[in-house]
């Protein structure tokens, strides 16, 4: 039952990753390569890594694979019916990656791999993962956090208007009153949004004075 | 399934197919899904070497992997908002027409 159950995980990866190269539209690409994160999950639970499982389902299925969605739907006109993803070099990079997969699969075959006897099926992984991340991996750890912290704001800036990015910068440069004045000026670039800002921050100031 | 071989050929074959899509594909968004596939099947190597060739207690390939899947998210949202930046300034995402240096 499990190695027909594996068998059909492995053949619906490599059909649907398959399909993920070839497809001519964008959003039938995205909804494979759906499958085969799924399918690599369930290849996970096969490799006895039950937290790897959930997570690859909560964070390349349920966060990677929607930003990727949004990458379709946000650049692309909504009108066409089709969103079309054209191909070019494919003979030379049908043979280059039928190269690699060439060289790949005979070495794998040929080497004699250094397979331990007892590997049957422990505890949960759960605990031992976390004294490994607290322990033995605490820096990588933390370092990895920033590292995703970073590329979050860096992610979240870039996406952003210039207008916006600019008063970020200033806002680090100059003090609040100058952001204010320059924000008056530039009143005629942005319209409903940052006049309702403005409508804000002049609450705030004179909420500010009657205090003071 | 008590095979090391079979997820080795798996994850090679997801790797050449992620290559293929970085070679051939133009949209910037397919070829973002090609990297995917590749850094997939890294995870599974991983995971693999880590089921057949280390005993029970030792699980330094799980680390790794959690760590491929760090960077895989960090990686998804720059490529993501860069991807948009180009769609505002050149009006598509074909990688062959971003052929200049400045926007």
């Amino acid at each position: 039952m499990g190695e027909i159950i594996f068998l059909g995980l492995v053949v619906i990866i490599a059909t649907s990753a398959t399909w993920v190269v070839v497809s001519p539209n964008l959003v039938h690409s995205a909804v494979s390569l759906l499958v085969t994160l799924f399918g690599v999950a369930g290849l996970y639970v096969f490799l006895y890594a039950d937290f790897l499982a959930a997570t690859q389902v909560v964070i390349y299925v349920g966060g990677i694979l929607v930003l990727i969605i949004f990458g379709v739907m946000l650049t692309n006109k909504i009108d066409k019916p089709v969103i079309e993803s054209d191909s070019s070099n494919k003979i030379i990079g049908a043979l280059i990656s039928g190269f690699i997969f060439s060289i790949l699969s005979i070495i794998i075959i040929q080497t004699k791999w250094p397979v331990l006897a007892n590997n049957t099926e422990g505890p949960s992984t759960v605990e031992l993962i976390g004294r490994l991340i607290l322990g033995k991996y605490l820096l990588p750890f933390e370092l990895i956090s920033i590292l995703l912290l970073a590329a979050l704001i860096g992610a979240a800036l870039l996406a952003r208007k210039k207008a916006v990015i600019e008063e970020v910068l200033e806002s680090g440069i100059e003090n609040n009153e100058e952001i204010h004045n320059s924000e008056e000026n530039d009143k005629n670039d942005d319209e409903d949004s940052n006049e309702a800002l403005e409508e804000n921050e002049d609450k705030k100031v004179e909420g500010e004075d009657v205090d003071g | 399934m008590d095979n090391l071989q079979i997820y080795l050929l798996l994850s090679s074959l997801l790797f050449s197919l992620g290559i293929y899509a970085v070679i051939s594909r133009q949209n910037a968004v397919a070829i973002l899904m090609g990297i995917e596939l590749v850094l997939n099947s890294a995870n599974i190597n991983f995971i693999a070497f880590n089921r057949f060739t280390s005993t029970l207690n030792h699980l330094d390939g799980h680390i790794f992997a959690i760590f491929v899947i760090v960077l895989a998210a960090a990686e998804a949202a720059v490529a993501l908002a860069i991807i948009i930046n180009l769609f505002k300034n050149i009006g598509s995402v074909n990688v062959d027409d971003a052929s200049e240096l400045k926007g």
